[in-house]
This record gives C-alpha cells, sequence and structure tokens, in this order.
C-alpha cells in the first residue's frame, strides 16, 4: 500500500516535471544593463553566504537541480530533468545532459555528489550545512544519474535544490575547477553554469557579469550586467532618475512619487514571496500574555488593512498569518482578521485586566534603519493603538546586531518584529518553523500541540498528508494568537522605461529574460 | 631638535597605539555577537557554538586581546570575518580611494581656504569679506548628508552635469570631494583670516609697507609665513580627520573607500575589520602630529617642545 502510494508520488512528480523546449535560436547578446542595490557582496560563492547581495550574483550564475515554476511556485526542471522518491528516505535525480560550466567543465553526477559534499562537510563552514544535516550521503548511479539518501524521511529536499541563493539551496559548483584553485580564487572568479558569468569584480563597488553565450538554454539578451552596490536610497534613486543606474531594488515608498513623475522610469512591483514581517507577543514569561485572552485583546485592536493602506500606501497586503499564500501547505480557509475595540476591552476585563489594570509595560524590540518597509511606523501604529486598551507599551529600536541578539532573547522581551520570507521560502511548514516552533531560536511561542503538528510533517512524505497537518498547525497559531494580525510588504524596484524587466518573486533579482527596447 | 626628544615622542606615539587598540578592542566586543551576524537568520544553535569556538569567541578577553597584539606586531591583523580574507587585504584594498578622496578635498580646501582667507583679512569688514565669511558659516554649518544629497540633485539629477555616484574618473571625484572639503574650507579660510588680521597689525608689516614693498610681497613672503603656522598645524590635524572622516561622504556617493568599509564592519561586528581601521587611523593622526611637531621646530626653532 505505502510502496504504491510512493509509485503514485513519482508519477505525479514526473508528470510536474515536463522537460522544457528545446533552446530558442536568440541573436547576439547585447548591450549593458546597471542594477543599483543596497549593498555589495561579501564573497561571490554561492554556498559560503547568508546574504542577498551575494544571492543577487547568484541567481544569475549559478544554478541548481529545480527551478521555480514562476506560475504555479512549484518546481520545474532544472539541471535535473525529473526527479523522484525511489524510497522513504532516497531521491533519484535524473541529470539533464549536455550542460557545461562557464570555463567548459561539464556538469554531470560528479558534480552534484561534489556541490552536496562540499555543503556538508563541517570544515567548509557553510550557513547551509544546518538546514541540510538530514542529508546522508549522494550516491552516483551513473554519469547522469545520481540517488541522494537521507538520514530520515526529509520531504523539503527538493527545496534544498531549487533557486540558488537562499540559505540551505545547494547550487551546482565544478568540482575540478574548484579543486584546482581553491576555496579563495573560487570565492573571486566564481563559475557555475548560469546565463552569466562573473568577468570583473571590483569590491566594495560593483560586479560585472556577461552573457554566457553557451547557456543550455539559449544566450541571454543583454551582454553585459552590471550589479552596483549604492548604499544611499536618496542616491539610488538619483541614479535611476539620471540613467545611470537601469534598475534600483529596495525603493523606499516615499520616494515613488518622485519617481513617477519622471516619464523614462517606472515602479516595478510584486507581492509575490514579498516580507511579512510580524510582531510576536512573547507567550513563554508567565504574567498577563500568557493569557490567551490578553492575546486576542492585543490583537483585535490592530487594523491591519488600515497599515497597509496608509503606512505602506498599498504596497502591501493584508495576511491572515505571516505566510505567503502561493507557499506549499497554505491554508486558504483562513479568514482575515478584522479589529474589533470593543471586543478587544470586553476580553482583556474577562482576563481580569480591565483597562489594561495589572498589564505591566510592554518591551517592544524592533529592527532599526528600514529593514522592514516602514517597520517602525508599524512598531508606533501598534504601541498606539494597545493605549486605547489601557496596555502601555515601550518602544525599543535596535540597531541590527542589538535587534537579532535580542529576538533570540526569549526572556527579556514582551513583543518583537521580525520577518520571515522574501528570500524563495515556499513552504508554509519551514517558515512556521522559524516563527512559532519551540525549537527555533527566535521563537516565544511554546505549544507542544504546535510543534508536535510540524514535527510529524518534516516526516510525512505524501503531500497531501503534510498540506493537512500544516493547516491544523495555522488553524492553532489563528487560535492561539502568538503573533498579532499579519500583513505582507511588496518588493518594489524602479526600472527605466527602456529596460523590459519585471520583478517575479519577492528581491529576487533574475535577468536571464531582460533586454532592451 | 634633539634625536631624545624625538626617541620621546615616538614612545609616547607607540604608547597612545596601544591604548588605543585595547579601547577599540574591548568597545567592539561589548556592543553584540558578531557570529550570529554573520551566520543566517536561520543557523541552528550547533553552527552558532561551533563558529564561536572556530574564531575562538569563547576564550577569556585578556587570552584574546594578547593573541591579538602578538600577531598585529608580526603584522598579521588577522582574518575578516564576513570577507573570509585577511584585514590587511581587505583594508588595503580600499584604502587608495580614501588616499584619493582626502587629498583631492585637501586639495580643494587649500585651494580655496587660503586665497578666500587671505582676501577677507585685507579688505577687512568690505562687503566682498562679509560676503565670503557668510559662505563660511553656511559651508561650516552643513551637514555632509545634507550637502551631498542636495548637491546630487541639483548637480546630477536636474542639470546632468556630473555623474551622482561612483568611483574612477575626475568627474566622479567632484561633488564627494566638495561635499567633504565644504567643513574644512570654512575651517581654513577662518583661521587664515584671523591668523592673517593679528600679523597685518604687528610693527614689521607697518615697516615693510613703509619700506614700499609691494603689497603681494608683503601679504606672501612676511605676513603669510607668519601666519601660516597655526594653518600647518590644523591642515596636518585635519588630513587625519578627512581620512578617518569620509565615512557619510562615502556612503552617499557609493565610493568604495575606508570609511564605507569601517560602517559596515561596525554594523556586521567584523572586529578585526574594525579593529585595523581604527589602528591604521590612529597611527596616520599620530603619525601626522608627530610631523607637525617636527616641521614646527623647523620652522621656529625657538618653539620648545616637550
Amino acid at each position: 500500500m505505502a510502496s504504491r502510494r510512493l509509485c503514485l508520488l513519482a508519477v505525479v512528480m514526473l508528470a510536474v516535471l515536463i522537460p522544457s523546449g528545446a533552446a530558442i535560436e536568440a541573436a547576439e547578446p547585447a548591450g549593458r544593463i546597471v542594477v543599483g542595490t543596497a549593498a555589495d557582496p561579501e564573497t561571490l560563492d554561492p554556498q559560503m553566504s547568508a546574504s542577498l547581495p551575494t544571492w543577487n550574483i547568484a541567481r544569475n550564475t549559478f544554478e541548481t537541480l529545480l527551478f521555480r515554476d514562476m506560475k504555479t511556485f512549484g518546481y520545474s526542471p532544472g539541471l535535473a530533468e525529473s526527479y523522484r522518491l525511489v524510497n522513504d528516505t532516497t531521491w533519484q535525480f535524473k541529470l539533464r545532459r549536455g550542460v557545461k560550466f562557464h570555463n567548459g567543465e561539464e556538469f554531470n553526477a560528479d558534480a552534484v555528489k561534489f556541490s552536496v559534499d562540499r555543503v556538508l562537510n563541517p570544515e567548509q563552514k557553510s550557513p547551509s550545512r544546518g538546514l541540510n544535516v538530514l542529508i546522508d550521503r549522494v550516491e552516483i548511479v551513473d554519469p547522469y544519474t545520481v540517488n541522494i539518501i537521507t538520514k530520515k524521511p526529509m520531504p523539503m529536499l527538493p527545496e534544498r535544490f531549487t533557486t540558488p541563493g537562499f540559505t540551505g539551496t545547494i547550487s551546482m559548483l565544478p568540482p575540478k575547477y574548484v579543486r584546482e584553485k581553491g576555496d579563495q580564487h573560487f570565492a573571486a572568479n566564481p563559475i557555475g553554469t548560469g546565463p552569466y558569468r562573473v568577468v570583473k569584480w571590483s569590491k566594495g563597488e560593483s560586479v560585472e557579469l556577461e552573457a554566457n553565450k553557451d547557456y543550455w538554454r539559449g544566450a541571454p539578451k543583454i551582454k553585459t550586467v552590471v550589479f552596483q552596490a549604492i548604499p544611499e536610497a536618496s542616491t539610488r534613486v538619483s541614479a535611476i532618475l539620471t540613467g545611470q543606474a537601469d534598475i534600483i531594488a529596495a525603493v523606499p515608498p516615499d520616494t515613488i512619487d518622485t519617481i513617477k513623475r519622471d516619464a523614462n522610469v517606472r515602479i516595478a512591483e510584486t507581492d509575490v514571496d514579498g516580507m511579512p514581517p510580524h510582531v510576536q507577543i512573547n507567550t513563554t514569561r508567565g504574567g498577563p500574555l500568557a493569557d490567551v485572552r490578553v492575546r486576542q485583546a492585543l490583537g483585535l485592536a490592530i487594523d491591519m488593512d488600515l497599515v497597509v493602506k496608509r503606512l505602506l500606501r498599498g504596497h502591501g497586503v493584508q495576511r491572515a498569518l505571516p505566510l505567503d499564500p502561493r507557499a506549499f501547505g497554505f491554508n486558504p480557509k483562513l479568514a482575515l482578521h478584522k479589529p474589533n475595540l470593543d471586543r478587544a476591552k470586553k476580553l482583556l476585563g474577562e482576563a481580569g485586566h480591565p483597562n489594561g489594570q495589572g498589564i505591566p509595560e510592554l518591551l517592544f524590540i524592533f529592527p532599526t534603519g528600514g529593514r522592514y518597509l516602514m517597520g517602525e511606523s508599524v512598531a508606533e501604529y501598534v504601541a498606539q493603538q494597545f493605549g486605547k486598551l489601557g496596555v502601555r507599551v515601550k518602544l525599543s529600536p535596535g540597531e541590527y546586531g542589538a535587534w537579532l541578539t535580542a529576538m533570540r532573547d526569549k526572556k527579556s522581551y514582551d513583543l518583537g518584529m521580525i520577518g520571515w520570507g522574501g528570500g524563495g521560502r515556499f513552504d508554509v511548514g519551514d517558515t512556521m518553523f522559524f516563527q512559532l516552533h519551540s525549537q527555533s531560536p527566535f521563537s516565544w511561542f511554546d505549544n507542544k500541540e504546535f510543534d508536535g503538528l510540524l514535527d510529524r510533517a518534516r516526516e510525512v512524505s505524501d503531500p497531501e498528508a503534510r498540506k493537512a497537518l500544516y493547516a491544523k498547525a495555522q488553524a492553532l497559531a489563528i487560535d492561539q494568537a502568538p503573533l498579532l494580525p499579519a500583513h505582507q510588504t511588496n518588493s518594489i524596484f524602479a526600472v527605466r522605461q527602456n529596460v523590459v524587466w519585471n520583478p517575479a518573486i519577492g528581491e529576487m533579482i533574475l535577468l536571464y529574460e531582460a533586454e532592451r527596447k | 631638535m634633539t634625536t631624545s626628544w624625538l626617541v620621546r615622542r615616538l614612545i609616547y606615539a607607540a604608547i597612545t597605539l596601544v591604548v588605543i587598540s585595547m579601547v577599540v578592542f574591548s568597545l567592539v566586543r561589548m556592543t553584540g555577537d558578531p557570529v550570529l551576524l554573520f551566520l543566517p537568520q536561520d543557523a541552528t544553535q550547533a553552527d552558532i557554538d561551533r563558529v564561536r569556538r572556530q574564531f575562538g569567541f569563547e576564550d577569556p578577553l585578556i587570552q584574546q586581546y594578547r593573541r591579538f597584539l602578538v600577531s598585529a606586531l608580526r603584522g598579521d591583523f588577522g582574518v575578516s570575518i564576513k570577507f573570509q580574507e585577511p584585514v590587511l587585504d581587505v583594508v588595503t584594498r580600499r584604502l587608495p580611494a580614501t588616499v584619493q578622496l582626502a587629498s583631492a578635498a585637501m586639495l580643494l580646501t587649500l585651494a580655496v581656504a587660503l586665497p578666500a582667507g587671505i582676501v577677507s583679512a585685507l579688505r577687512r569688514n568690505s562687503l566682498l569679506d562679509r560676503l565670503t565669511m557668510t559662505a563660511v558659516v553656511l559651508g561650516q554649518s552643513m551637514p555632509s548628508y545634507w550637502l551631498g544629497v542636495m548637491l546630487i540633485l541639483l548637480v546630477s539629477v536636474q542639470w546632468r552635469l556630473l555623474p551622482a555616484f561612483g568611483y574612477g574618473t575626475l568627474a566622479h571625484l567632484v561633488l564627494p570631494a566638495v561635499t567633504l572639503s565644504a567643513f574644512f574650507i570654512a575651517r581654513i579660510a577662518r583661521l587664515t583670516r584671523s591668523g592673517m588680521l593679528e600679523v597685518l597689525k604687528s610693527d614689521y608689516i607697518r615697516t615693510a609697507e613703509a619700506k614700499g614693498l609691494p603689497v603681494t610681497s608683503v601679504v606672501l613672503k612676511h605676513a603669510l609665513k607668519n601666519a601660516g603656522l597655526p594653518i600647518i598645524t590644523i591642515v596636518g590635524i585635519e588630513f587625519g580627520t578627512l581620512l578617518g572622516g569620509t565615512v557619510i561622504t562615502e556612503t552617499i556617493f557609493a565610493w568604495p573607500g575606508l570609511g564605507r568599509l569601517a560602517v559596515d564592519a561596525i554594523y556586521g561586528r567584523d572586529y578585526p575589520v574594525v579593529q585595523t581601521i581604527v589602528l591604521l587611523v590612529s597611527a596616520i593622526f599620530v603619525s601626522l602630529n608627530l610631523i607637525v611637531d617636527v616641521l614646527y621646530r623647523w620652522i621656529d626653532p625657538r618653539i620648545e617642545l616637550g
């Protein structure tokens, strides 16, 4: 019975992976596009970074076994033509033939084994290792077939082989080149299979990419792409207005009107996989916040629709939970939150805290420096609304390092703002683990039933069974109210009118299909 | 200028640097843990503990400091946590851009401030003097983050005359150099003016004038040479300040220099990089002070220095 279900599953998976057509004959790549981003990369080795600037480059120069399907947001074939689950702990990938790395080295089973082993090797210190410890080993079946064997069932495995540049993802590296040249050389002179290759890295300044003419899906249309670091947001905006940049990332909402006045520039944004910064309530310290009625009352005081319309000026969406509805396992039955100040006051009274009596001043930690779109304003709004219930809030803005340390401290704060998303994490269980599982260093929620649901889902291979467990976990998270009502912020870019490009998912800047008018 | 005096000064300089290194070493460590920032937000506790051990952050602070000092004396400043390469490589790669910017700003300062100060002093209380001094006060009170952004909006976005940011050509250098020098131009112009006014009142200038010497000779040879001493001091020390003070200008103009590296390193708790930059800038500062002292004694042997 079990094996029959597995067979069925394998067939379904194969059906999803329809091989793509032959590469389209295209004209010689030409022209140049400058992309202005907030920061410069610290390394160009996609397996050794946990930061967006590195990922921006990696997403255009490296590839993974599977790709993200931009319509269904599931998986589509990448460097692997297909994959199937042989048994609960063995995943077999059939590799694409004829793919070459930028230096001419052939992509094959050796490259897969090398790339996975490198991430798993503790000596390598890859930040992606932690999310892959369940992988036991890679077995080469033949030059174009590999078996990836896990220690326990690992339904998240395909996710780890999808979209380069996201913590935990395993990009494919050329074994001979890395072995011969060494890690340090590779970090500055990376070689992948992607549509672009790195030709020049002026550290602290820019990274120049050139079209890979032999790319297996056909050469890209643009010849040269420059990723330019412009840390100051107002300078970034000036760069797009003067045409010194063709695309800029992380556009501050208050500059959008200025940008729109220039007919040569347009705003391009996406809500897919936008960052969902949420405010979490510390339920683990006892006191009034351990009472679910108090938490529900606090949630009822917040009008997230108003936050999105006024503070974000419409550049976001209200959500029941800080999860993307297009991610695997999202519970579509969750209703959007409706604020109700009267009910909030009543609930607080029932809990023995009429007008907030007996509730100590709540300490609220949130990050500064525009880490989350209008994050500081959202925090102020929350404090103001709680005031209407008689609950006092002490705002404690923290610079990145201080904030990160505070979020891992389960004992000192009552409220905290943090976001999990925007990086291609397309499995709600994966996201909820970091948000709410008691084993997550950032979770301020400790609920055995919730932990159990996620733990079971982590070992269930059947997608439908996993979805059911995720749905229950989401309903429980609404009911227990460890988070305030949520929203998701759009990723906002500005683009010159003569450039054809649109953001697909969150912060990802994928330039393979970009062209000039 | 005795040798023992010079030796004594050198010892002082060395002591200053050691004290600074201690302060920086303990200060950066008081601000938080670099390991959390280096690892992804979703790193496991095991990962964090492992990296902490690898960097030796679990050892007592004294031991860590001793290790740092011993290697630093051997010219080894450690490995950057963020970039995973020797700190010295990271820092020296960024140094030329900053030196270029600071030098351009200094030249611009001298080219504008000295003539402005001299002319103001000569035409004291004239309209020209008042205009110059008003401009100077403006220059001194405009914060560089405001001035930089305004210059970009006006010169680059509105008039399309110069690039808004970037590094490489002379055109790229103009706006950052103007932004960086505005404050110093103001300072040095005022100093020149007051110095000149002081000197112009003295007897030997009256004598020189009475002798019928041409004005340029009086001003440049007699007055400026004597008013010049405090200016040399300030210029010397301010060059150190310029080198260390490029932080904001470099961030605004996306200039790939040391200042931006320092800010990033502080936010990222990249201890080795922060320590090395602070030490480097301190060393430059201390050396400049020393050079100024030596120059002083050389220009005016009457001056006794302790």
